[in-house]
């Protein structure tokens, strides 16, 4: 669509270069930071743990029985629930957060089960559904952001996509979030860029000869502008970390995730809607135990600390954060000390925006005989919650190029998190 | 910038070795394309639909855009063909050829290609087996692909290829075809219902997958027709690699939301009168899927390989179409029936579907028409195939499009070595796993921002743009006599044609110079060349 403000590209880098601040353009209003809460564009944040998490190591534990392993619990800030002992640190603030242990799915492939926890649907080879974050961007837009308001932090292997909203919600990776912005900064000094970008309009006028109407309508130019945009623009600084002091980086603690969830928090304050950031290998066929000591020393630090950044900024009553992975783990320890997939019965922890912090949700038999949960929730279910936590309508339907209509969530929220 | 000249005694001499011995393939030469292509005879079936296209635009007062010059034509045949834009030698040897059909011979000889069966057939495969499936490993799915393309090249009948998937039994490293049932049984729960769907979508043009829980909205399909397709695959079982049928037992349907379960027996959902009696289900239900009065079948294959050829089904979606009309006679044919008729006439041989394909207006038509200006009159001009549609490249069309520009030679994997093969083979999949795979579901992707910052300030933008000793960059602004030939490369590399006076008269300034403001300016032609919609667009 045309902008209403007759700015061709060549404009607004002239613009931004000579006030030194691409922000400064007319209309464009950034410091969403500064307004309070309930005002304050919302967001979530979702902290992926990719390959299945165990609920046992994590915020499901059963110490001294049968299927509990070495794993040991701790008390928590919320009282009677009770996480890992390799948490201590997150363990002081769940009063922000409610835990749900009994999420059920169909899902126990990677692939399948990833795409269903990340899209609240499960598979359909007629349709691509879009990823939570972009039913979030979708349902919120934010005129002032210059940088794609779905964004991935870290490696992750199932990329959120914009599926049938369109690509303009697929996920902008950035897989070592607080490293160099080489990439997307572009990687020539800017006369040379400039002479390039006036060599583009030449090209651009000999194809649009004679075919004017579909040229325009691949969008091309815009999304070039669109991306340069974004390649000048100073929200670009929401992925350095060199404005942050050094005792706020020890707390997230010196890993590629826990740097992205101090990105996550920055970007949350230019209003970003949606941000994944990843933390790997929780696949644990083997070695379940001192993997997940592991992956909970990198965890642990980074989840507390941006609950409680969030929570000094204000930032929480209007950012949902959920962390979840596509499954859990089996009850039985298998040969390998190891844990094989368990879509029936896995925990997720989530809290921010108008949710209900402090309620806990379902129980997993601890003898492990039992395979459904008490209280049984679907991931529709959760993605209903998430939304309204929101403020999005989840029964609201968007037409789909089959005409099928689809809405944003399957599920009825659940009340008990609706504060 | 980095260049690579700093060393540049030994350099110099390597360059000119080099580039004497590469440049031959670069000047026009003697051509060495077959005489004449068997499938490629007999042309009624162009005639036909010209004839119906033709009458249709008079119907509607449209005049259909003029035909594109031979050199757009070639770009359009070789993305679709194999997956790039033609190589500067490629332009070359065709530009040397002036006889009056090269462009079918050229045709033939890009079928044979080994790049043919790298991508065609790869996407071609995409419908049969899942495009993003982690269980498939990436042998598992080379495998298939190069079974599937030897197959086309080799001139087995589609029926027959379809009928091994279908029924194909043994295991995968022998009978590739197998990977079809494998990748879903491998996946477990409700495999004989995810293949019901696929066969009926990848083979018959038909979603039937909402009537796994519910009557098709709009199509007459209802939940007991699924299910008894399903139940064609209840006695398919994937062990230790191996596809085989068990003996007979009885389909059980989990119903979830009844919370019960019912047995259901295989059964036809139409026309069950053409099957005929095999040993195995899966058997039968080939030999109905691929018989000559099914018309269904070579309707979908028909429009399935318009839409990998022209970048646009013939009709939208491409699994979804609409029942066959009724009538057999020839005067009440659609498109996709002539090419069905010519299909059975021809022994199903898909090469011969491509070269009719090729040989109709819709692909020699340019995609410039007076009427594009305006909105109403490019909708109808696009819809009825009055001008060539554009089309975004697909990720693996723009990355090895980025590839072949940034060689002066072909790349065809024959004339890599096995490491340089496998590096291009892995950028290529980098690439495309950042920027996405389209997949058959219905999500064409268009092109986003995160995609046109890939492009503007990517890795491979950046490499296959940079003037190296080897590079097409390198060696065309290192070599070209002079300003007009060295534009005149690139262009040719990048966009498959000359450039226009006014790009003349904008970038031959820039070229003026000693060879260090050359390669430069050379670099920004191909950054620009990379980055401008022509490049990134079928047209």
């Amino acid at each position: 669509m045309a902008s209403p403000i007759p700015l061709n590209r060549r404009d607004l880098i002239h613009w931004a270069t000579g006030l030194g601040v691409s922000f400064a353009l007319p209309g464009m209003d950034l410091r969403a930071a500064e307004r309070r809460g309930g005002e304050r564009p919302r967001s979530l944040i979702t902290l992926w743990l990719s390959g299945g998490p165990s609920q046992l190591e994590t915020w499901d534990p059963h110490p001294t029985t049968r299927i509990g392993g070495p794993t040991g619990a701790i008390s928590t800030s919320l009282a009677e629930v009770q996480i890992a002992s390799s948490f201590p640190r997150l363990a002081d603030q769940m009063h922000h957060l409610s835990v749900i242990r009994s999420l059920v799915s169909k899902e126990g492939d990677h692939d399948r089960a990833s795409y269903l926890v990340k899209t609240g649907f499960r598979p359909d080879p007629t349709l691509r559904h879009p990823s939570v974050g972009a039913i979030v961007a979708h349902a919120l837009p934010y005129e002032p952001l210059e940088i794609p308001p779905v964004i991935s932090l870290g490696y992750d292997n199932h990329l959120s996509r914009g599926g049938f909203l369109g690509g303009r919600f697929d996920a902008l990776r950035v897989r070592e979030p607080g490293s160099s912005n080489e990439d997307l900064r572009g990687w020539l000094a800017a006369p040379r860029q400039q002479q390039r970008l006036s060599h583009l309009d030449v090209v651009a006028n000999a194809f649009s000869r004679g075919r004017k109407s579909v040229v325009d309508r691949t969008m091309h130019s815009e999304n070039v502008d669109a991306a340069l945009t974004m390649m000048t623009s100073d929200q670009l600084k929401a992925f350095e970390l060199s404005e942050e002091s050094a005792s706020t980086l020890a707390n997230y603690g010196d890993s590629n995730f826990g740097r992205g969830c101090l990105v996550a928090r920055r970007l949350v304050q230019q209003g970003v809607r949606a941000i994944e950031v990843t933390l790997q290998n929780f696949d644990t066929h083997n070695n379940n135990f001192g993997q997940h000591d592991e992956l909970a020393a990198v965890l642990d630090p980074a989840f507390a600390a941006l609950m409680k950044d969030l929570h000094e900024r204000d930032l929480l009553s209007s950012t949902v954060v959920l962390c979840l992975g596509e499954f859990g783990r089996t009850p039985k320890i298998n040969g390998a000390d190891g844990r094989d997939h368990w879509p029936h019965g896995f925990s997720c922890l989530l809290g921010g925006g108008s949710l209900r912090s402090g309620v806990r949700i379902g129980a997993t038999d601890p003898t492990g005989e039992r395979e459904t949960p008490e209280d049984p929730i679907t991931v529709a279910e959760l993605y209903a919650t998430v939304l309204k936590g929101l403020g999005v309508d989840p029964t609201h339907e968007i037409n789909t190029s089959i005409g099928r209509p689809i809405r944003y969530s399957d599920g009825t929220p659940i009340a008990r998190l609706l504060g | 910038m980095r260049t690579q000249y700093s060393f540049w005694p030994t350099t110099i001499v390597m360059m000119a070795i080099v580039s004497m011995v590469g440049w031959k393939a670069v000047e026009p030469g003697v051509t060495t394309l077959p005489k004449h292509a068997s499938v490629s005879d007999d042309i009624a079936a162009v005639d036909r639909i010209d004839a119906l296209l033709n009458k249709q635009w008079n119907d509607s007062s449209i005049s259909p855009a003029a035909d594109a010059d031979d050199l757009q034509v070639l770009r359009r045949l070789t993305l679709a063909l194999v997956g790039s834009s033609p190589s500067l030698a490629e332009i070359r040897e065709f530009e040397s050829d002036i006889s009056p059909d090269r462009l079918t011979r050229w045709t033939t000889r890009l079928i044979a290609d080994s790049r043919f069966n790298e991508y065609f057939a790869a996407r071609l495969g995409d419908a049969f087996i899942d495009p993003v499936s982690e269980e498939l490993k990436p042998h598992q799915r080379e495998r298939f692909r190069c079974w599937l393309g030897e197959s086309i090249q080799q001139g087995m009948g589609y029926d027959e290829i379809v009928s091994e998937m279908i029924a194909g039994r043994g295991v995968f490293a022998d009978h590739p075809a197998t990977t079809f049932v494998a990748s879903e049984l491998a996946l477990g729960d409700q495999a004989a219902e995810r293949l019901a769907a696929r066969t009926s979508r990848a083979f018959l043009g038909q979603r039937i997958d909402c009537a796994q829980c519910h009557d098709h909205p709009f199509a007459s399909w209802e939940q007991s027709q699924f299910e008894g397709l399903a139940a064609f695959f209840g006695n398919v079982q994937f062990q230790r690699n191996r596809v085989q049928d068990t003996r007979p037992q009885p389909f059980v349907i989990q119903d979830d939301r009844a919370e019960l379960s019912r047995t259901v027996a295989a059964e036809l959902p139409f026309d069950a009168f053409m099957v005929s009696d095999h040993k195995h289900q899966r058997e039968s239900l080939a030999s109905w899927v691929i018989h000559p009065e099914n018309r269904r079948f070579r309707r979908a294959i028909a429009n399935r390989v318009w839409g990998l050829m022209l970048g646009r089904p013939f009709i939208s979606p491409v699994d979804d179409l609409p029942d066959p009309g009724t009538s057999d006679d020839p005067d009440d044919f659609d498109v996709l029936d002539i090419l069905a008729d010519d299909l059975i006439d021809h022994g199903d041989d898909l090469r011969r579907l491509i070269h009719v394909i090729v040989k109709t207006r819709p692909f020699r038509l340019a995609s410039t028409h007076p009427g594009l200006g305006e909105d109403e009159t490019a909708d109808l001009l696009e819809a009825s195939w009055a001008v060539f549609p554009l089309t975004e490249l697909g990720p693996h069309q723009m990355i090895r499009s980025m590839q072949q520009a940034s060689s002066v030679s072909t790349l065809s994997p024959e004339q890599l070595t096995p490491v340089a093969a496998f590096r291009r083979w892995q950028r290529q999949s980098r690439f495309v796993n950042e920027y996405g795979v389209a997949g058959d579901a219905e999500d064409a992707q268009a092109s986003t921002i995160p995609h046109t910052v890939q492009r503007l300030s990517g890795n491979e933008t950046r490499q296959q743009s940079e003037a190296t000793l080897f590079s097409a960059v390198g060696r065309i602004s290192a070599i070209s006599g002079t300003p007009e030939a060295c534009l005149d490369h690139c262009y040719l590399a990048c966009l498959t044609r000359h450039p226009s006076a006014e790009e003349k008269a904008h970038f031959l300034p820039e070229l003026e110079g000693n060879r260090k403001v050359r390669s430069r300016a050379c670099e920004d032609i191909y950054w620009t060349l990379f980055n401008s919609a022509e490049f990134c667009w079928n047209h």
